[in-house]
């Protein structure tokens, strides 16, 4: 370098020589030795000394507002997907950008955040998050499996241009639409139409109603368990009708029984246990009993401990109050942890609000009061706050009371899918309990193709099969985890042994909002504070090559310009 | 003595024309080789290098243009003059110096030269052109016709070319699939919609209902025969035409169709077309005037102004309005029809029609409705569809019948009562009667006469039941039935009437009814008769058994009725009255009944969802079969393609992915299915221990 610059002073020199005889004031003898400076400065331009302490990373997100607010002359380096200025350092990941500048003790990340791949980079440096405003679907709470036929509640909160979500099918038909809220949030609902791995999407519209932001909702749909259930009422009744309805189609064996008379019984076993009495057997054998307040005023001492010891090792019993209850049955129920105060009339209640109703129902419970005790989980409670339906655990099983009498009006108001989905969960809480399937390997709950996705609770093989049925070994370390890089977008199939895992892989541009609230939210976690008098690394920057270029370029334009005239 | 100016624009021209015959000859010689390299390029790969070449091809003109104007300059004249003109004396140079040379000589040699100069140019100016190179410029152009040429046959020489290739090739058996060398589907829509034929190259069209299609298919390859294979299971074979197959076909529904080859391999892109259709749309009728369907007559109206618009898709066709006017009311209500045909004014494809209806040649008079309706029929063929207007009716109240101007047709004081009913005429006479005392005699038999009239009406209305003549007030059966011979049983009565040639009865509302019926009917005739001779002589009092008696035997009449409907229904299980109230329990058993399943529709839709979602074969006859079963599916066409494409490449993820998407709206809705309560792991049941005092 230093002799580029000797060449560079010679050849000033000899030019200022040759051009002696134009004399001082001529500018084309004084230019000579500014073009000679700026062409020295642009081969090695000067070094300013500044703090090197802190680097400032830009990630995805960064708006131009933000990196314009930057200090000029520090330490900046993007990362891939940021739109970034020209002097910014362009790195593939953060730890190459702290290998480029090693002096950084502290970081300023700016954008949405880091993603996983550098979040463990940081390591005890001091971080400070200048994070982008929210957009797109920020929240999105759905479940990962569902039961064939029920209904599915997506909710979520859309950031703010947003205006409008709407819920497609996986055929791309639009199935609900909701308006956001003034927090954005919203509430969707559909179907479970058919068993299986499907995709259902979501779409944020904004006020133009142009697409702002859209989600892949994945859903694995599964078929239903075959419960076992003893219904017993003192009388045929209208709910009990549209229950047992529900619950044969919903495919539980219901053994029902319904007193017409003295002596004479309405009953409609299961094919498989036609027997009479709730004998400690026939209740082993059922997940789940209800009765009603008549019925239990039938019930002789020998059923009811029968019934009692067989809650203690798991059956679920429901007491359903038909109407005013018998002052037995009340003393009965009271004893097994159901307090409750007769009221004058049956009382009407809306449930708008735990049914997600779009339209008001009214339905009807019966006249008594359940006391809300401290041992009582809250089933189902009215729009007002009442009570209607709680439960408590007894040995391994669970009593609960249920007060509501027409729980039936859903399905004459169309919303049987209402009715099998307060019903599905009604049993879902109280029923025996069943052995948990087999331990199933820990998926990510949210991946992104192109993104590391790790696998735990794998056996000694497995293989991740993409949507286009290529098969992928995977390498398990021993505590039985592995990694994963999906290449393509849609459902993936983990084998493990015979077991087949379905795994939902984001397309890269699906759910962003999604993945910059995650990565501002780990982010958020590594703030740290910088230490108290941590000294200021003084580094030497260069200064940027191209102004002096510029002036270089002008300087000789103008000598070139005199030559010429 | 300076050169003569008139002298220099002559020398200046012979330059110029020189020059310009320069530029004339590259042009000639560069034109049809460009253009005929541009049209080969244009019919080879299109228009952005045939473009690039002209452009070239300019510039180049342009820039030999400008090295001619440079070449021809003053010296290469002077060259030239002293070349072709020998008089010059090889001086033109001098004589063209504007100053005067210093040697006399060479000035004496100016002045001569400059005369001669002048002479020669004003008389006979020497021709400096370049001649035109005849014999290359021919050749030139020969060779751009004949690249024009070649380029304009190409297309018939590719379907040509490939066949000669195609017999070299056929011994080798290709993996490869026939590739359709040329594609041409002709739409002719139905004459009457008055579109224009097109043509297209793609095997997908869109096109009216009714259309006719032409194919012309032009294989890489011989084969022994083409034929459409539609999707409702008809074939469609092309006949050979040269190198082409061709046939046609009318379209009146939307249809999928596949292109099956004989004596070739199939078709490389061997899916399933789609023909769609767009379906002629009945033609819409606005109505203008009046503004809504029910208008109430205002005072001195003559004429009712009606406007109508109508729009169809292809073309209107004869439009005619239909006038109902209703006149009188209740049972003495006349209608008659009247249809004016009307010639709208406006496009064939948007008509108005206007009609005035002159009220008084129409006959309409108070009390009376008229009601008009707008039929118009399109120019659809075989048979045209028609749309009916709403009716719009024309009210003229009867005499107070409405309260106040402000209310017209809102309000009505009464309502239409057609008749009393028999217990009206009761309750109505016992309060005839119990106001004797209060009413004039006049006014007593007036109002009696009055009820008499309605008993007549009531009666009327129930022999009209026995078919009896509505004009003739007194029921005369007894004049003719006795005589004749009873008929044996049920419907024979018909057959006795008709042999004795007196038929007073209609014989179908007669043989509606058993001969218990027709006799308390009858009976019933009898006492109203009774009640209204009663009446009429203002005797009221004497009148109410009468009709008490024909209540009573109304009521045993429509109980009759009631039972005979019945008994055709419900069998009834036998009824033990023994047992009734007794409080006796015994043989009482429980009713045992398990509920029906579940009606399922055995829709097959939910298998095969779950046959795509696996990785296995998938079985889609039962699809096709539901698809033909349920015409009512939304985009049938699309499922069915969708469904042919996996079958021909059953191990391609993304069809299967499409075909299953397509199937979610269609799956019935399912039961919702139950989740159960789960064990608590380990941990879980050793927290739950803790929680309830167990020591572990």
């Amino acid at each position: 370098m230093s002799a580029v610059l000797l060449l560079i002073v010679a050849a000033t020199v000899s030019g200022l020589w040759r051009a002696r005889r134009k004399g001082w004031r001529d500018p084309a003898f004084w230019l000579q030795p500014f073009a000679a400076l700026f062409l020295a400065m642009t081969l090695s331009p000067p070094s300013i000394p500044i703090d090197g302490s802190t680097l400032t990373v830009l990630t995805p997100g960064a708006s131009p507002e933000q990196w314009r607010a930057l200090p000029w002359f520090a330490p900046l380096a993007t990362l891939p997907g940021a739109d970034a200025p020209l002097r910014a350092d362009t790195a593939p990941d953060l730890a190459t950008a702290l290998r480029q500048h090693p002096q950084a003790t502290a970081l300023r990340i700016v954008g949405n955040g880091l993603p996983p791949r550098d979040q463990a980079a940081v390591g005890e440096r001091a971080l400070r998050f200048d994070a982008s405003a929210q957009s797109g679907i920020v929240a999105l709470e759905a479940p990962s499996t569902a039961k064939l036929g029920t209904q599915i509640v997506i909710s979520g909160r859309v950031a703010k241009p947003g205006l409008r979500v709407a819920l497609h099918d996986p055929s791309g038909a639009q199935v609900d639409v909701a308006t956001l809220d003034g927090e954005g949030g919203f509430r969707l609902s559909t179907i479970a139409r058919a068993a299986g791995a499907v995709q259902f999407q979501l779409r944020a519209f904004d006020a133009a109603d142009a697409l702002i932001d859209k989600a892949a909702v994945p859903l694995i749909v599964t078929a239903g368990e075959r419960l076992s259930v003893r219904y017993r009422a003192g009388t045929p009744d209208a709910d009990a009708k549209y229950w047992r309805r529900w619950a044969q189609d919903a495919g539980l064996m219901v053994a029902y029984r319904a007193g017409l008379s003295e002596g004479v019984q309405l009953s409609a076993d299961g094919p498989t246990d036609p027997s009479d009495a709730l004998t400690p057997d026939v209740l082993a054998a059922s997940d789940l009993v209800v009765i009603d307040d008549r019925a239990w005023l039938q019930f002789g001492a020998d059923e009811k401990a029968a019934l009692l010891a067989a809650v203690e090792r798991g059956l679920g019993l429901i007491l359903k109050a038909s109407g005013p209850l018998d002052a037995a049955v009340a003393a009965d129920w009271a004893t097994l942890g159901f307090a409750t105060t007769p009221l004058d009339a049956p009382a009407s209640l809306t449930l708008d609000h735990r049914l997600a109703m779009r339209e008001r129902a009214d339905f009807t419970a019966a006249p008594v009061v359940i006391s809300d005790a401290a041992n009582l989980t809250p089933l189902l409670r009215a729009d007002d706050g009442a009570l209607l339906a709680a439960w408590h655990g007894q040995g391994a099983g669970r009593i609960a009371i249920w007060r509501l009498l027409d729980s039936y009006r859903l399905v004459l108001a169309g919303e049987a899918a209402r009715y099998a989905a307060l019903w599905g969960d009604t049993l879902a809480q109280l029923s025996r309990p069943l052995p948990a399937p087999s331990a199933r390997p820990q998926l990510p709950s949210e991946a992104w193709m192109d993104e590391r996705a790790t696998l735990c609770g794998l056996g000694a093989a497995a293989s991740l099969l993409s949507p286009d049925g290529q098969t992928q070994p995977l390498s398990i370390r021993a505590d039985g985890c592995a990694a994963a890089w999906p290449g393509e977008s849609g459902w993936y199939r983990l084998q493990t042994g015979a077991d087949t895992w379905p795994m939902f892989v984001r397309a890269a541009d699906d759910a962003r909002g999604l993945r910059a609230n995650r990565d501002r939210v780990a982010t958020g976690r590594l703030r740290r504070e910088p230490e108290m008098g941590a000294a200021p690394v003084k580094i030497e920057v260069p200064l940027p090559r191209w102004p002096w270029f510029f002036a270089w370029l002008i300087v000789v334009s103008l000598l070139w310009w005199r030559e010429r005239r | 003595m300076s050169t003569d100016p008139a002298l220099i624009r002559r020398l200046a021209r012979l330059r110029h024309a020189a020059s310009t015959r320069a530029v004339l000859i590259d042009v000639a010689a560069v034109l049809p080789l460009a253009a005929g390299l541009a049209v080969l390029s244009f019919s080879l790969a299109g228009g952005v290098p045939a473009c690039a070449l002209l452009i070239a091809a300019t510039l180049a003109l342009i820039a030999s243009a400008i090295r001619h104007a440079r070449r021809h300059d003053q010296g290469w004249l002077l060259h030239q003059l002293d070349a072709v003109c020998p008089s010059f004396e090889d001086s033109s140079a001098l004589a063209l110096q504007p100053e005067v040379p210093s040697s006399p000589l060479a000035a004496l040699q100016q002045a001569r030269i400059r005369n001669r100069m002048s002479a020669l140019l004003a008389s006979a100016a020497p021709d400096l052109r370049a001649p035109w190179p005849r014999r290359r410029l021919q050749g030139l152009w020969l060779i751009g016709l004949a690249l024009i040429g070649f380029a304009l046959l190409l297309p018939s020489l590719r379907a040509v070319l490939p066949a000669a290739v195609s017999t070299a090739t056929a011994q080798q058996p290709s993996g490869q699939g026939t590739q359709l060398a040329a594609i041409r589907l002709a739409i002719t829509p139905p004459a009457y919609t008055a579109l224009p034929s097109r043509r297209i190259d793609t095997l997908d069209a869109k096109l009216p209902a009714g259309s006719q299609i032409e194919w012309q298919l032009t294989l890489d390859r011989d084969a022994e025969g083409v034929a459409l294979s539609f999707h409702d299971g008809s074939r469609l074979e092309l006949a050979r035409d040269g190198e082409s197959w061709r046939s046609t076909r009318v379209i009146d529904a939307a249809t999928l169709y596949r292109i099956e080859l004989r004596g070739a391999v199939a078709l490389a892109d061997d899916r399933g077309y789609r023909l769609d259709v767009i379906a002629d749309q009945p033609p819409e009728i606005v109505v203008r005037e009046p503004a809504q369907t029910l208008t109430v007559i205002h005072a001195a109206q003559a004429e009712w102004l009606l406007s109508f618009e109508a729009k169809d898709d292809y073309g209107l066709g004869d439009a005619e309005l239909s006038l109902s006017l209703a006149q009188g009311a209740g049972d003495q209500l006349k209608v008659t029809e009247q249809r004016i045909k009307l010639e709208g004014d406006g496009d064939g494809r948007s008509r108005r029609y206007r009609q005035r209806l002159d009220l008084a040649k129409l006959g309409y008079a108070q009390g009376d409705d008229l009601i008009v309706r707008l039929t118009v029929a399109d120019r659809r063929e075989p048979e045209a569809q028609q749309t009916v207007s709403t009716s719009l009716i024309l009210r003229w109240p009867a005499d107070g019948g409405s309260l106040s101007e402000g209310m017209e047709g809102l309000v009505q004081k009464v309502a239409p009562a057609y008749f009393r009913s028999q217990r009206q005429i009761i309750i109505d006479s016992e309060a005839l009667l119990a106001q004797q005392a209060t009413l004039s005699p006049q006014r007593y038999a007036r109002d009696a006469d009055a009820l008499g009239v309605d008993q007549k009406i009531l009666r009327l209305r129930y022999g009209e039941f026995l078919g009896e003549e509505f004009e003739n007030g007194a029921p005369h059966d007894d004049e003719h039935q006795p005589e004749k011979a009873a008929p044996d049983g049920l419907g024979r009565a018909e057959d006795v009437l008709a042999e004795f040639g007196h038929e007073h009865n209609e014989s179908e509302a007669a043989t509606l009814m058993d001969p218990e019926t027709k006799r308390l009917l009858r009976e019933a005739l009898n006492e109203m008769w009774q009640a209204e001779l009663q009446l009429r002589q203002a005797k009221p009092g004497e009148a109410l058994p009468y009709e008490y008696k024909a209540l009573t035997l109304i009521k045993q009449l429509q109980q009759a009725e009631r039972i005979y409907l019945a008994r055709s229904g419900l069998e009834l299980p036998p009824f033990d009255a023994t047992r009734r109230l007794s409080g006796e329990r015994d043989g009482l058993i429980d009713r045992s009944r398990v509920l029906d399943p579940r009606s399922d529709d055995g829709s097959p839709l939910p298998a095969l969802l779950d046959q795509l979602n696996g990785a296995g074969a998938v079985d889609l006859a039962p699809l096709l079969a539901w698809v033909k079963a349920h015409p009512e599916t939304a985009d049938p066409l699309g499922l069915l393609a969708d469904a042919d494409s996996l079958r021909r490449q059953p191990d391609c993820a993304s069809c299967r992915r499409a075909l299953a998407a397509r199937l979610w709206p269609l799956l019935p809705a399912p039961p919702a299915a139950v989740d159960a309560r789960r064990l608590p792991d380990a941990a879980g049941q050793a927290w739950l221990d803790g929680l309830s005092g167990a020591r572990p």
